[in-house]
């Protein structure tokens, strides 16, 4: 359902675009004056793959059913040169920023490939995808037994440059067989998936004057920390009389109290800052189903805004923005299945041989339609971070922004040549608009047909750590091929 | 069981991954045998568990009930992972201030005087000793008392008497003796017990008994009772569990149970009854009107079978009585109501018995425009008869479209049903090893469309023109040689699963893990094979759960080995 625009909705646009900042946040902003290292990371995963061909044996081919598979490849760039002149098909909407991002190709999820049950796997890949780490069984319910890389960006950040928010975790709901978002060993993460209540625990007790606040304004505050006081204690009754395994989640719980308290202070000591506006917000009802249907052109560009504006009151320095698998609301039109994660399978029926061959065109154009709206929302966190100033530039420069999923070629499972795309520079660590093709083979085979790497996200994530500033030899658990970052990226 | 035997060989045999009714090979002879622990005759022994949480329709049924607030709706986080999330946390916290401010609503005042007042030291200690049974289900010791008081006193160094009051109710909602389940038992007493196993104490065991069956927290009654020392003992367990089943707020509990039985809400494989998508081309019928009205027919039935008929689980799988409204009697093609009232009314019997040939569950398992006999051959297979399907070899071989239409066979175009088509794409070696036992099942549905429309004949716009194709609806539910059940339709083969004694202890371990929230090892068996034993023997559904609720598995707990 497309909403006509509003003055509302061209007011939230015009924030979304950085027009006319307060000067209070553009101040803050030189707070971090760049100082050669990032200072904030965004990770948006997107569910389901790209439309890709990479099987989970590296081929191009389904070994399965020859003929049978879509021909596409439209997440590579036009060529194979360093220089990102033009982006494939599923990334036309980047094309405004094209300069700030690094595509990395040919890089597995190689802790993926190694313990999934048949190389791959949506629960496996879910959570090795941003761990690399080892997982509970490799199977749809496998649990990873290590951290994001979010998630340890975030902790480290929230020791050397604390936040009221740790991190703030979005996601557009779909259809998806895993969380990729982990604390630690077998802890998830949950995102937000209403901007609503995103909207209440982030911005509701950011004050918008700076005239301190009121009497009242203590009263709550103190009333509030009163309760969270009484929670710990209750919490650290019970653990006195549990066992080993008990007292670990009762010390989770705990921390998260923690967290909130830590919450309560810091937001008193907040600027004021412009908040973004959720006004009308659907609400998810599953699936991908949003109760007002409006999850493409509402609760996508507002999740958007909700992060810029989090970041520009210095909120947080980290945060994920999911997207679920393809999602019903995208449905039936043109291609008519009946999970969104059906139409990644459905390109394994759509090729010359296939048993649908007739319904390619239509499934490439709802295919198309969906990843190209994803990469428009990527391309609004980079535009709205590039348009706010910070220091002698903008928040882009000072940002590690880390695209992905779970899968290249979702109809395949496969975890081989993984999207894996960044912008941002990284306080100047990084040179952007640039493309590193780690597949060894396609220097000699112009059609890529055969694939050869020893790259895995495990060395692009410790590339992101040293972004950071940090040394770590390596990021994630042994399934690697190498240890060390990405030497492109240092 | 002896049969589940042999259908558990002929799957090993087959290639297609499968085990029945949770019970290796062996384990009769091994733990859960006779002799062995848990077995009859064997010491008492049950799976260890660990602390729970709520889920977040329990928790918020529990602060719904604690204030008397029935409109209370809560935004809760849906993760139920076992180690909770500061999302959920901040949730929580969210909730318990939600219920704060929800004051005019409450219909139960939980502070015992006229908090505008003057401070009142029996008043906060009364409240924190009142609430705080009901909230934390146990009558609170005095340290615990102490802590809560120490709260109030803190809070009133910057809050009124009334809002210090709130504090302390603010932080009970969100206190882990509420939120979660802690089960730390009792010593037993006497022997018959294996080593490191407990009894639970009443107040867990009324804990138990009143999540199992009315989802939330336990009433007074139920307290008094586990207070009294009287669910110690089985006559005293059994008498609470008899009241709880046969109560008004049972019937949730029961329409929740087949609701989740059905899948109607969704899982990750599938959407919701409400969400699934159809073509508006091919089923103008549709609605999402039609699809509520589904639902409520599919309750209604088990709540008349459960509660004002014979009870019994055979009788849910073939009654053709129906609860329908206008859209509902035009789907079944039956005179009944025109309008948005229900009436029940009763359906061909050719052509309908029970839950599983109702619209709800022919709609969920379905495609977009055509029906599925893959889809719901299997979850008659996993749900009803607990045969545990391996995954689809690779490449996830789900989504290969089954449509049926025109194909070319050795240059020739022929016409092909569903059925045939799905013949034609599963019987290839790896497929067919398990689509040989699924397909026979989901074949007996051929009949009904991807709305559970009845239909006679297969229409379709072919390569030569309009076809129509006759439906052959027969198949076979699973078993060895004789034990293999050949029957012709979904009314036949809901017939010979009422009957089936793999049904019913496919239906005793599909409750267990409604009461326990956990899958039944070796050790549970005997508890779950207790309850199946009264349905057998001709018991209701209620008989059931109460068997359920006095087994050894729900009377107990195994404590963490660090723990003991």
């Amino acid at each position: 359902m497309r909403r006509s625009p509003t003055r509302r909705n061209f007011l939230r646009s015009a924030a979304g675009l950085c027009v006319a900042l307060p000067m209070l946040e553009m101040t803050h902003g030189k707070l971090w004056a760049a100082e050669g290292k990032a200072k904030r990371l965004v990770v948006f995963f997107s569910h389901g793959g790209t439309i890709t061909r990479r099987s989970r044996t590296g081929t191009l081919d389904d070994q399965y059913a020859p003929g049978a598979w879509h021909p596409y490849d439209l997440w590579k760039p036009g060529d194979e040169g360093v220089n990102l002149t033009t982006l494939g098909e599923e990334m036309a909407p980047l094309d405004a920023v094209k300069g700030d991002l690094i595509l990395l190709r040919g890089v597995d999820d190689s802790a993926g490939s190694a313990q999934g049950d048949y190389g791959g796997k949506h629960g496996c890949s879910n959570v090795t995808s941003l761990t690399c780490a080892d997982t509970t069984d490799g199977g749809d319910d496998a649990e990873a037994l290590g951290p994001s890389i979010d998630q340890f960006v975030a902790q480290r950040l929230a020791e050397e440059s604390p936040t009221p928010f740790s991190s703030i975790d979005l996601m557009v709901d779909g259809h998806n067989y895993g969380e990729p978002l982990y604390r630690a060993s077998g802890e998830r993460i949950s995102s937000e998936r209403n901007p609503g209540p995103a909207f209440d625990r982030l911005f509701k007790d950011v004050t918008e004057t700076d005239s301190g606040p009121t009497p009242e304004q203590l009263r709550i505050r103190a009333y509030k920390q009163s309760v969270l006081d009484g929670v710990l204690e209750q919490l650290n009754a019970m653990r006195a009389r549990v066992g080993k395994a008990d007292a670990y989640r009762l010390e989770a719980h705990a921390d998260h109290i923690r967290a909130l308290e830590k919450q309560l202070e810091a937001l008193d000591n907040l600027a004021s800052c412009t908040k973004p506006d959720v006004t009308n917000a659907p609400f998810s009802e599953g699936y991908g189903n949003y109760d007002d249907g409006g999850m493409q052109d509402i609760v996508g560009p507002m999740h958007v805004d909700i992060l810029l504006a989090a970041f520009r009151c210095g909120l947080s320095n980290v945060a994920t923005y999911q997207i679920g698998d393809l999602l019903t609301d995208w449905l039936p039109s043109p291609y008519n299945t009946d999970l969104g994660h059906s139409l990644g399978h459905a390109g394994l029926a759509v090729g010359q041989d296939g048993a649908e061959s007739d319904r390619l065109q239509d499934w490439r154009a709802t295919i198309v339609a969906n990843r190209n709206w994803r990469m428009d929302l990527f391309g609004k966190v980079i535009q709205g971070l590039k348009d706010t100033p910070e220091g002698d530039g903008n928040m882009l420069d000072n940002s590690i922004l880390l695209f992905t999923s779970e899968f290249s070629c979702g109809g395949d499972h496969s975890p081989i040549d993984m999207p894996c795309l960044l912008a941002g520079r990284a306080g100047g660590k990084w040179t952007t608009g640039k493309h590193y093709n780690f597949n060894k083979a396609a220097k000699s085979d112009p059609s890529q047909f055969d694939y050869d790497t020893d790259t895995s996200l495990h060395n692009v994530y410790t590339s992101i750590l040293h972004g950071f500033g940090w040394d770590d030899a390596h990021f994630g658990n042994d399934n690697c091929y190498k240890q060390g970052p990405v030497s492109e990226l240092g | 069981m002896a049969a589940s035997f042999l259908v558990a060989a002929t799957l090993a045999g087959t290639g297609c991954i499968g085990n029945i009714g949770g019970n290796d090979e062996g384990s009769l002879l091994g733990p859960g045998g006779p002799g062995g622990p848990g077995g009859p005759g064997g010491p008492v022994d049950v799976a260890t568990s660990g602390l729970r949480r709520m889920t977040p329709a329990q928790y918020q049924n529990t602060l719904r009930d604690l204030l008397g607030d029935p409109a209370l709706v809560l935004d809760l986080d849906a993760d139920e992972g076992e180690v909770i999330t500061q999302l959920a946390v901040d949730k929580l916290r969210g909730a318990a201030a939600a219920v704060v401010g929800r004051r005019q609503s409450w219909t139960v005042q939980p502070f015992p005087c006229d908090t505008s007042g003057a401070d009142d030291a029996q008043c906060v200690e009364d409240f924190i000793r009142t609430f705080g049974r009901r909230a934390f289900r146990h009558t609170l010791a005095d340290d615990e008392v102490l802590r809560l008081r120490t709260v109030f006193t803190k809070a009133r160094a910057t809050q009124s008497f009334d809002g210090s009051l709130l504090v302390v109710l603010e932080t009970m909602l969100q206190s882990p003796d509420l939120y979660y389940f802690l089960e730390l038992g009792r010593d037993p007493s006497g022997t018959g017990i294996a080593s490191g196993v407990r009894p639970l104490t009443g107040w867990e065991r009324a804990t138990r008994l009143s999540y199992f069956l009315w989802n939330t927290l336990p009433d007074d009654e139920l307290l008094d009772a586990a207070e009294a020392g009287e669910l110690d003992t089985a006559d005293g367990m059994r008498a609470q569990a008899e009241r709880l089943a046969t109560h008004d707020r049972g019937r949730d509990t029961f329409k929740g149970f087949f609701s989740d039985w059905l899948e109607l809400d969704g899982t990750k494989k599938h959407p919701s009854l409400i969400t699934a998508n159809k073509d508006a081309g091919l089923y103008p019928a549709d609605s999402p009107e039609l699809r509520e009205a589904m639902r409520i027919e599919t309750e209604a039935l088990v709540e008349r079978v459960v509660f004002d008929g014979d009870g019994r689980f055979e009788t849910l799988l073939t009654s053709n009585e129906a609860y329908v409204n206008g859209l509902l009697a035009e789907l079944y093609g039956v005179d009944g109501p025109s309008g948005d009232a229900f009436e029940w009314v009763k359906l061909p019997s050719d052509e309908r018995a029970g839950l599983l040939t109702r619209a709800a569950f022919l709609t969920v398992f379905a495609g977009v425009e055509v029906k599925s006999p893959i889809r719901r051959g299997a979850h008659v297979l996993h749900e009803v008869l607990c045969i545990e399907l391996g995954p689809p070899p690779p490449p996830n071989a789900s989504d290969v479209p089954v449509k049926g239409g025109s194909v070319d066979e050795d240059g020739n175009v022929v016409n092909r049903t569903i059925r045939e088509d799905v013949v034609a794409k599963t019987s290839n070696g790896v497929c067919n090893n398990c689509h040989s036992i699924i397909n026979p099942v989901g074949f007996t549905f051929e009949h009904y469309d991807a709305l559970g429309q009845w239909i006679d004949t297969e229409e379709g716009e072919g390569a030569d023109g309009a076809y129509s194709l006759p439906i052959d609806a027969s198949g076979a539910l699973p078993g060895a040689g004789a034990d293999s059940a050949a029957v012709d339709g979904a009314v036949e083969m809901s017939a010979a699963l009422g009957r089936s004694a793999e049904a019913q202890s496919c239906l005793s371990k599909r409750f267990f893990e409604s009461a326990l929230r956990r899958v039944p090892i070796d050790a549970d068996l005997a508890s779950v094979d207790g309850a199946t034993e009264v349905t057998q023997s001709g018991g209701t559904l209620t008989d059931l759960v109460v068997a359920l609720a006095t087994s050894n598995a729900f009377l107990h707990a195994r404590l963490p080995e660090d723990d003991q």
